[in-house]
């Protein structure tokens, strides 16, 4: 998801990829579902300065500098799609969690591994969670394809 | 070999040492460095610059 738009803004593409390894599962803590975090910095290579003086000025005048409006915005409208940013409450299973996470990768060849799996992954089996998954990278990129296309830097 | 003139060779051959290590440094960094290997992408090549379809095709190969 990140590496998508981040090349799209100039930058390369095994840089956009590495920094954003370690985002699948909620970061892999069962914190924010990794699209989500990929969009909001997506959203900072686009809005985000390097004038912390700048930032402080806008706070004085209680303003949100741009990065953090547009994050706000980003988050709100992922949220009434969803109801939560959160991986596990998106997936409803916390895959973050290692045995949780060995179970996305079944082996399809045995019905009792899928059984098992199954009952782990909340009922689904893992091409359904992971389908899910897929729609968030979907709509977290919807999102914030729009929001980066709306204002001008 | 007089006072002054020893002071005068000292200096000298400070400020070649000097000189010199500012060479070395700067060929050193002239040195390009060499470019590491880039992993190959699956989607290169393609035309597709549609983010959201980029971003859905890339999910599941190791992309966040």
């Amino acid at each position: 998801m990140f590496s998508a738009v981040a090349e799209q803004m100039g930058m390369d593409y095994q840089t956009a990829v590495q920094v954003s390894s370690g985002f699948a599962g909620g970061m892999y803590l069962g914190s924010v579902c990794g699209a989500v975090t990929g969009g909001i910095m997506a959203i900072g290579l686009k809005y985000g300065g390097v004038d912390p003086k700048a930032q402080l000025e806008a706070f004085k005048r209680n303003e949100y500098p741009p990065p953090a409006t547009v994050v706000r915005e980003f988050a709100d409208r992922f949220r009434a799609q969803h109801r939560s940013i959160n991986c596990p409450d998106l997936l409803g299973v916390d895959v973050s969690k290692p045995e949780i996470y060995k179970k996305l990768s079944a082996d399809v060849s045995k019905p009792e591994a899928l059984k098992v799996a199954k009952d782990a992954l909340g009922g689904r089996d893992a091409k359904e969670v992971l389908a899910a998954c897929r729609g968030f990278v979907k709509d977290a990129a919807t999102i914030v394809s729009e929001l980066l296309n709306d204002a001008p830097r | 070999m007089s006072e002054e003139h020893s002071v005068s060779r000292r200096t000298s051959l400070k400020s070649l040492g000097a000189m010199g290590a500012g060479i070395v440094f700067a060929g050193a960094a002239a040195i390009p460095r060499q470019a590491e290997p880039k992993p190959a992408r699956s989607d290169q090549g393609k035309q597709a610059v549609n983010v959201v379809d980029l971003a859905v095709d890339r999910f599941g190969k190791g992309h966040s």
